[in-house]
C-alpha cells in the first residue's frame, strides 16, 4: 500500500503508459465536442486550455456544453471500468473484489476568475466514509487550476475550523496556511478519501480547468446518502458473491 | 401508441415526501419523459410488502402503456427484492421509478439491471429498515 496515501488521504498516480491511449482519446473526444459546440472554425488553433478565449454564441452556456459532454461521455458505459482497470494495481488493494462505481461520470469545467465553484467540503458521511475520488484532469493543473487538500492529520483541526468560521476570506487564509495545492497533469489522477477536507480557490491562471470525477467504493461497505441503483452501479463482483446471487440460501 | 403511465406512489415514504408532491414528482417526470399521468394509487398499511394492489392491476385489462413508481424501494419492503412481480409488470408494461431515474421498457433492460436489484435491499438495509419502523409505528395503535 502507497504509504503517502495512509498518512495524507490522498495521492497522485501516473496513468501507465499502456492505459494512456483511453484518457487521450476520450480527451480529444471532449476537445471536439466543444469545438463543434462554441463553433470554432478549423483552421483556429484551439486547446481545452484556451477555452476561456472563445465566447459562447447566443442562448448557449457552460453548463449546457457540460450537460451535453457528461450525457456523451456517460454513453460509453465502460468508462468507469476503463478508468478502474488503469489504476487496478492501487484500487483493487483499497477496496477489495466487490467494487461498486458512481453511474454519472461528472466534469467540470472552471474558467479563469469563475466564482462558481464547491464549497470548502469533504463528501463523507454523506457520500460513503468507504469510497474514494478520482478526479482525473483534461489539462495540466497548475497552482490554483488544482484544489487545497488538507491532510488526514489536519481533519480534527479543519472540521473544528468550519464549524467556527464561514467567511471566504477566513477560508482562503485557512486554506493557504494549511492545505496543499498540488499540481496534478493530464495523464495522472489523484485519488483522495471521501472524509478528506479538499477546498477550491478561484482559478486565477490563464487556463481553463476541466476535469473528471468518479466515486469508487466496496459493494458491503457501509453506504451514505446515496446508494445502489441510484446512483452506483456495479463495476465487479467477487466469486462468492456471484454464486450467492445464483441461489435462495 | 398510449402515453398514459399508471402512477404508483410508495406509501412507506408518505411521511417523508407527502402524497401531492410524489404525485407532482412523478407527473414531472413523466412530463420530461414526454408521458402523462393518468391516474395514481397507492399500496396500504397492510400490502406495502406483497405489492397486492398492484399485482391486483396487473390482473386488470388497462389502457395505460406503463406504471410509474415513486421508488425502487417499492419492490424491496419485503425480506428481499421482488424481482419475479417487476418481471411480471415488465412483460406487459413499461416501468420508471423516478427517485432513481430508471426507465425500463423491457425484459433487455431488465436483465441489464438484474444484479443490481437483487443486491438493492443488502445495500439499503439501513434505509428500508428506517422507513419500515418508522412507517409501521405510525400506523399502529
Amino acid at each position: 500500500m502507497n504509504k503517502n496515501f495512509l498518512k495524507k488521504g490522498y495521492t497522485i498516480l501516473n496513468i501507465p503508459t499502456d492505459k494512456l491511449k483511453f484518457f487521450v482519446k476520450e480527451r480529444d473526444k471532449v476537445k471536439n465536442f466543444s469545438r463543434k459546440f462554441v463553433k470554432i472554425d478549423k483552421n483556429k488553433k484551439f486547446k481545452l486550455e484556451n477555452f476561456h478565449e472563445f465566447n459562447l454564441k447566443g442562448k448557449k452556456n457552460l453548463n449546457d456544453l457540460r450537460m451535453k459532454i457528461m450525457r456523451e461521455i456517460n454513453k460509453n458505459r465502460n468508462f468507469q471500468k476503463n478508468v478502474y482497470n488503469s489504476l487496478s494495481f492501487f484500487l483493487d488493494n483499497c477496496l477489495g473484489p466487490d467494487v461498486v462505481t458512481q453511474k454519472f461520470v461528472n466534469l467540470v469545467i472552471q474558467k479563469p476568475n469563475d466564482t462558481d465553484r464547491a464549497p470548502f467540503h469533504k463528501d463523507g458521511p454523506v457520500a460513503s466514509n468507504y469510497e474514494l475520488v478520482l478526479w482525473i484532469p483534461f489539462v495540466d493543473c497548475y497552482k490554483t487550476m488544482n484544489m487545497y487538500l488538507f491532510d488526514n492529520e489536519l481533519h480534527d483541526k479543519t472540521k473544528i475550523f468550519l464549524k467556527k468560521n464561514s467567511s471566504i476570506e477566513k477560508l482562503d487564509d485557512f486554506s493557504k496556511k494549511y492545505g496543499k495545492l498540488i499540481d496534478v497533469n493530464f495523464g495522472q489522477i489523484l485519488i483522495f478519501w471521501s472524509n478528506v477536507f479538499h477546498y477550491i480557490p478561484i482559478n486565477k491562471e490563464n487556463s481553463t480547468r476541466w476535469s473528471l470525477n468518479i466515486r469508487y467504493k466496496n459493494l458491503f461497505t457501509k453506504y451514505g446518502t446515496k446508494n445502489m441503483v441510484d446512483y452506483y452501479k456495479i463495476l465487479k463482483l467477487s466469486p462468492i458473491t456471484k454464486m450467492l446471487q445464483q441461489i435462495d440460501v | 401508441m398510449s402515453k398514459k403511465f399508471y402512477g404508483f406512489l410508495d406509501i412507506v415514504c408518505t411521511p417523508i415526501v407527502p402524497q401531492g408532491l410524489q404525485t407532482k414528482i412523478i407527473k414531472n417526470a413523466l412530463e420530461d419523459n414526454n408521458l402523462e399521468l393518468s391516474f395514481y394509487t397507492t399500496e396500504s398499511h397492510t400490502t406495502f410488502k406483497n405489492m397486492s394492489i398492484l399485482k391486483q392491476k396487473l390482473s386488470e385489462k388497462n389502457n395505460f402503456k406503463g406504471f410509474a413508481f415513486f421508488s425502487v424501494l417499492q419492490f424491496a419492503y419485503k425480506d428481499k427484492f421482488d424481482l419475479s412481480l417487476l418481471n411480471k409488470v415488465i412483460k406487459k408494461y413499461n416501468c420508471l421509478f423516478v427517485r432513481e431515474n430508471i426507465f425500463i421498457k423491457n425484459i433487455n433492460d431488465l436483465k441489464s439491471l438484474e444484479k443490481e436489484l437483487i443486491l438493492f435491499p443488502t445495500t439499503n438495509y439501513i434505509l428500508i429498515n428506517n422507513l419500515k419502523e418508522n412507517f409501521l409505528s405510525i400506523t399502529k395503535k
